[in-house]
């Protein structure tokens, strides 16, 4: 007997998108090489039931035969063979179905899951950034595995209807009337089917939701640890933990109930319609104008449930094929969608002397009618370095977008030299253009990996020279197991700080032409911060360079800085020329930059620290030399900062 | 504190359910076989209406009572059959289920009680997934798979006695009973062996699974760096890998499935009895009413052909899963709480690190490098302390070891007079109260993350925090106010929003000495100004040490310690420090304050503030 299906008891109804004749085709569609494997494994299953259909004939013979005075044992033993022979056939076939199956279904879920994958990657990131990562990733993994049991169940739907028939025909062959009272056990296949999709599907919801809030708390819980041991909340959490807890046993316990109440359903009525049967062959026997032989009778006890569990199997299977098909739908949308930001025909690589940036009346806005960008227009000389300032919104990070082209604004243009990004090969511009990002993100995996990402061929040695030289080989070093350290949940044991130099450390070392910093260095301390500048200094300083940040110190080394607010481009020029104009960067800089509560300090500290900091700064040479590693990067770092950077 | 584990072994846990609820364990049980035993009775039953009917028929009797009777016996199994079902069922509900919610909460329970050692150690996505699959898996075990197998292999039990007993019965030897004495070990063993073979395949093939899920989920958070460095291709390639190995692996699963020996042995079975039964009823030995018990006895148990090894590898599949929890509920804690706790302390004396070093601990257990090295300070108590160094130079360590989260390595930390190992983690984290670096802040309102330390606030209390804490005014202009429940991991408040939302978690907490880690980086200077003059009130009379790379809070600390790659490098006031310590002069020299001085010093600086956000994050 086969237990209902539990994976198709789990999936949700949906609204398809589609009709259901599409979603038939493309899966075909895309059975592609497979389906010629997949049609000769189709014959193989029918071929096996029908050998599987007949052997309780055999059986019924045999009783009738055994009745019969004057039988020979051999013709026992020959029933005996023959019930053997059919069923090891259909066992072979069988077998050989489920080998080659199990091959090609594999194979199918594989191709499908890389073509999904594939076009997951190459997706705009527009549609990354309207979906849960967890979403996306369940279409490659849960969603092509349901296709794949689609497909096996389309295979076995030819064999279980088949044998719905043939048993309905050796039956009526048997007795029109045996064959009628086999219909009893269709009122109950229809009950446990409205059950299901009524009642049943609501109480599985209800109770995959509920096992859902648990399992968010734990989660919150978890990343939240920390918290609440430093204010003794460990009780609460726990307690506002048992409450779901006890919310989902209850759901689960009458979904259990239900699937509970199943199987003494199927059984009982199993036996009851042998009862039935009985009851009918019985009174048809005994009647006076009787053909009926006693092993016919029998045949239609065993046949009964050859009727009835392939029909329950045929009506559990409808919820799965269901689920299948709302997949296909999902996956339809995916592999369907062509991705707005690719390689135009006539795409070149990036030519070599293309270099600086411009942006030509630029508007973007990720949804409509809330325009990011308004009409932006900005040159950037070759190997300049530029900053853009501006509130909150005010669409800096979004500049940074476009001239990665993860985006294509709506109109305008963005060109690097003469060339217009949108003609630029994807690979090649990603190679010329690093950004770092304000939120940079850290790969499971060890530090070596994270730095080496866009470099594999890079050595340790040089990747620890670069980390020294930004100041983070310092805390790689005392890291539990160095720069071997396994990252794990995006580097949750390191600072924001830590985070973000590392993803500077990965940058640099894939030598970007043309550098975007986007934020990136936000929270790492001043002392960190000058040794990545110096370092970006040293290495970068001839290249063309974007910088988004909210620190003086950046800003002020900028040749030009860029003004934004709510989209708009609205001041540009030099820090000096920007102050003396008075308008929005003098009240960003007094917001941000300036230390604005110099008055509060006492005029005497004030002056300490003024006479002090001109020492330090008079006196340049002093730390460096000592101790290289250390002190030496620190000591021109105070002395870059005067303008005497050496090491270029 | 070391956790006592309650269980020893994984079957101590696997089968932790049935001990708690004996008595209706038995009767479930009890009932199940039961209910073998009905399935089963229905199949001989059968066999004696036939019986009836073949006599019915040679002396065209018509119907007979006795046949009757059968029919209506046999509807009475299948009714009887459907109650006790139903009563195993629910018995089987009550007990797993049950045990299932309280597992899930103990386990909870553990790990959240376990140190931040552990919580260092272990991905929470893995332990999110023990907690909801391992425990459910453990469950399928017991019910449905424990259930489904005790009548399965009741079934076959029956069976096998029924079939031995036909001979029996009409005084002969027991040759069915010989045919399905070597039938059904057989046909047991292949089970039992299929079971075995798949298993680890299956375990590997969900982990390739994980694996798979890992690297597609990773590749999608990260996109935009993927995008950014052009590495779609290595991407795809990473990903072939894996899904290569997956298809191998349910491939290798789905062959494992074909040729199913067992079906086998029970055809052979059957056709064995099925001649050896005909030729006794041809020999008038047996009735043929027998032939057809012996048929449908074997049907019946055909019926478990396909259940038996898959459930098997359900429970041999729990077994693993309990065996990986245990493996976490046993996790012994370094660190312990004290056996006679001081509860008296003076949390506003001096605080003394003598000579404390720390080492986290990596994933492998050990302790391979020191974030704090053989440090000695003392703060003396109520004074304001500025902490600054590098990454990586122990400045959240120290913070974390005030706060008890972590125990030293070596040394000890000692706070009036009192060894902080000695007192219970609670009375130290009721007295200190700390304001992280990465705020977190729960998925609950505005009010209950406020509120987090002390849920017996008034509202009036809260709004206070909030407006020392400059959070009101953003508060306010929300549409919910205090009610707006913040997003998932509080990502629709900006950096400095949430910040300020953490400084007035612990202000509202009220701690005794209070440690701030660089609380106000993406708070801009305006807020950052208003906080610092609300925070003063706070730090009265209080010892408070704060991470910071803000000038002003250096120039107004009463000490500033310095530390670098774990050592002490200098402590003092700011006009020691600066003529003193070169290392306090390259750090000051780079504060970017420090450079406005010198901005200062030419032009006049102004606030305009008109031209002031109230949002944080600088950005």
């Amino acid at each position: 007997m086969a237990a209902p299906r539990g994976p198709a008891m789990m999936m949700e109804k949906e609204k398809r998108s589609r009709p259901m004749r599409v979603l038939l085709r493309s899966m075909f569609g895309y059975l592609g090489q497979f389906k010629r494997i997949i049609f000769g494994a189709a014959i193989l299953s029918i071929l096996a039931t029908i050998f599987l259909a007949v052997d309780p004939l055999v059986l019924s013979w045999g009783i009738d035969l055994v009745m019969e005075p004057g039988t020979d044992l051999n013709n026992i033993l020959i029933l005996g063979a023959l019930f053997t022979g059919l069923k090891v056939t259909s066992w072979v076939l069988a077998s050989i179905n489920t080998w080659i199956m199990a091959g090609a279904q594999a194979g199918f879920v594989r191709s499908l899951q890389q073509d999904v994958y594939n076009k997951l990657v190459k997706a705009d990131l527009s549609y990354h950034h309207g979906e849960q990562s967890g979403d996306v990733t369940s279409r490659v993994t849960s969603d092509t595995d349901s296709l794949g049991a689609g497909i096996q169940i389309i295979i076995e739907l030819a064999s279980q209807i088949l044998l719905v028939i043939a048993t309905f025909t050796l039956m009526w062959m048997t007795s029109p009337f045996v064959a009628l009272a086999a219909l009893m056990v269709v009122p109950v296949v229809i009950l446990i089917m409205v059950i299901f999709g009524t009642v049943g599907q609501r109480i599985m919801l209800a109770t995959h939701r509920a096992a859902g809030k648990v399992s968010g708390q734990i989660a919150e819980n978890l990343g939240g640890v920390q918290v609440a041991k430093a204010f003794n909340r460990e009780k609460e959490t726990s307690s506002t933990l048992g409450e779901l807890n006890e919310e989902a046993y209850r759901h689960g316990f009458k979904f259990m109930m239900l699937m509970t109440l199943m199987q003494p359903l199927i059984r009982a009525t199993g036996i009851a319609a042998v009862s039935a049967i009985l009851f009918v062959g019985g009174t048809l026997i005994t009647g006076s104008t009787s053909t009926l032989t006693l092993g016919e009778v029998f045949l239609g006890t065993i046949l009964i449930q050859r009727f009835f569990m392939p029909l329950l199997i045929l009506s559990m299977n409808a919820t799965q094929f269901q689920a299948s098909l709302a997949s296909m739908d999902r996956l339809m949308d995916v592999l369907e969608a062509e991705p707005k930001v690719r390689d135009s025909d006539n795409a070149s690589p990036l030519k070599d002397d293309s270099d600086g940036i411009r942006f030509e009346n630029v508007t973007f806005s990720y949804l409509e009618g809330s325009e990011v960008l308004r009409d932006v227009s900005f040159t950037i000389e070759p190997e300049k370095m530029v900053a853009i300032v501006g509130h909150t919104g005010a669409g800096k990070s979004t500049v940074a977008s476009l001239l990665s082209r993860f985006y294509d604004p709506q109109e305008g243009n963005v060109l690097i030299g003469d060339q217009n990004i949108k003609d630029i090969k994807l690979a090649s511009l990603h190679d010329s253009l690093a950004l770092i990002a304000q939120e940079p993100y850290l790969f499971d995996g060890t530090i070596y990996d994270n730095i080496r990402y866009a470099c594999p061929s890079a050595s340790n040695e040089e990747i620890m020279e670069l980390s020294k030289m930004i100041g983070a080989h310092e805390f790689i070093e005392v890291l539990p197991a160095g720069y071997d350290t396994q990252l794990i949940e995006e580097g949750k044991n390191l600072s924001a700080g830590q985070i973000q130099m590392i993803s500077i450390a990965r940058t640099m070392l894939a030598d970007p032409k043309i550098l975007i910093l986007d934020e990136a260095t936000s929270r790492l301390d001043a002392y960190s911060e000058s040794l990545v500048q110096e370092a970006q200094e040293r290495l970068f300083s001839k290249r063309t360079t974007i910088v988004i940040a909210h620190r003086l110190s950046t800003i002020a080394k900028a040749s030009r800085i860029l003004v934004f607010d709510h989209g708009k481009l609205v001041e540009q020029g030099t820090n000096e020329e920007l102050l003396s104009l008075g308008g929005r960067y003098k009240a960003l800089y007094d917001t941000y930059y300036s230390h604005q509560s110099a008055s509060e300090i006492s005029e005497d500290t004030m002056k300490v620290a003024g006479k002090e900091m001109n020492k330090v700064e008079k006196k340049p040479g002093m730390t460096s030399g000592k101790t290289p590693g250390k002190m030496g990067g620190m000591g021109s770092g105070a002395m870059h900062r005067q303008g005497q950077g050496h090491g270029k | 504190m070391v956790n006592v584990n309650r269980y020893k072994t994984a079957n101590d846990y696997q089968l932790s359910a049935l001990r708690r609820y004996p008595a209706l364990t038995v009767v479930a049980v009890g009932l199940a076989l039961f209910a073998s035993l009905l399935t089963t009775m229905s199949s001989w039953v059968l066999g004696d209406a036939v019986d009836e009917l073949a006599l019915a028929v040679e002396g065209d009797l018509g119907l007979t009572a006795g046949f009757i009777q059968s029919c209506w016996y046999i509807l009475g199994i299948a009714g009887l059959l459907f109650i006790t079902y139903i009563v195993v069922g629910y018995a089987f509900a009550i007990i797993t289920l049950r045990w299932e919610r309280d597992a899930r909460q103990e386990f909870f329970d553990v790990i959240q009680k376990n140190s931040m050692t552990f919580h260092d150690q272990v991905d929470s996505k893995q332990l999110l997934a023990v907690a909801m699959q391992d425990i459910r898996w453990v469950r399928f075990s017991l019910n449905p798979a424990l259930r489904n197998i005790i009548m399965a292999i009741g079934s076959l039990i029956i069976a096998s006695i029924l079939l031995a007993w036909i001979d029996i019965e009409a005084g002969l030897f027991p040759t069915l009973g010989v045919i399905v004495s070597i039938g059904s070990p057989l046909y047991l063993f292949f089970a039992y062996r299929y079971a075995v073979a798949i298993e680890p395949v299956r375990r590997e093939r969900s982990e390739q699974n994980e694996k798979m899920t890992a690297v597609s989920q990773e590749v999608f958070r990260g996109i935009e760096v993927v995008r950014a460095f052009g590495t779609e291709r290595v991407e795809m390639k990473k990903f072939e890998k894996v899904s290569k190995e997956y298809q191998r692996l349910l491939t290798k699963e789905g062959r494992l499935a074909a040729f199913y020996i067992p079906n086998l042995i029970l055809t052979l079975t059957t056709a064995v009895a099925f001649i050896y039964v005909a030729n006794q009823v041809m020999e008038g030995m047996f009735p043929i009413g027998t032939l057809v018990k012996a048929i449908a006895l074997l049907a019946a148990v055909d019926g478990f052909s396909h259940m038996l090894p898959r459930f098997l590898l359900v429970i041999r599949g729990g077994h693993v899963n309990a065996k990986r929890i245990v493996k976490i509920l046993s996790w012994e804690d370094p660190m312990e709480e004290p056996t006679n706790p001081v509860k008296k302390i003076d949390w506003k004396a001096d605080i003394v690190f003598e000579n404390v070093s720390f080492g986290y601990t990596s994933s492998d257990g050990d302790v391979n490098s020191y974030a704090l090295k053989d440090l000695n300070f003392k703060i003396p108590g109520g004074s304001r302390v500025a902490l600054i160094g590098g990454p990586g130079g122990g400045k959240t360590t120290i913070l974390k070891l005030l706060l008890r989260l972590y125990d030293p390595s070596e040394g000890r930390i000692i706070i009036g007079n009192t060894n902080l190992n000695k007192v219970h983690t609670k009375d130290v984290r009721d007295a200190v109260g700390l304001v992280e670096q990465n705020v977190f802040l729960f998925r609950k309102s505005i009010k209950g993350n406020i509120a987090f330390g002390r849920a017996d606030a008034s509202d009036e209390e809260i709004e206070k925090a909030a407006e020392r804490a400059q959070a009101a005014e953003f508060i306010d202009e929300l549409e919910e106010g205090y009610e707006t429940v913040i997003g998932e991991r509080g990502m629709t408040l900006s950096g400095g929003q949430r910040q300020r939302l953490a400084i007035a978690r612990t202000i509202l907490q009220d701690p005794k000495i209070l440690l701030l880690d660089d609380s106000a980086s993406a708070i801009d200077a305006r807020t950052e100004y208003l906080l610092r003059k609300a925070l003063d009130e706070v730090m009265h009379d209080r010892t408070s040490i704060t991470v910071t790379q803000r000038l002003r809070t250096l120039l107004e600390a009463d000490i500033i310690i310095i530390v670098d790659k774990g050592k002490l490098v200098a402590m003092g006031k700011h006009d020691e420090l600066l003529a003193t310590s070169k290392h306090y002069q390259r750090i000051f020299s780079h504060l970017p304050e420090a450079v406005s001085y010198n901005s200062a010093n030419k032009g006049k600086t102004g606030t305009n503030s008109e031209d002031i956000v109230n949002e944080g994050g600088g950005n």
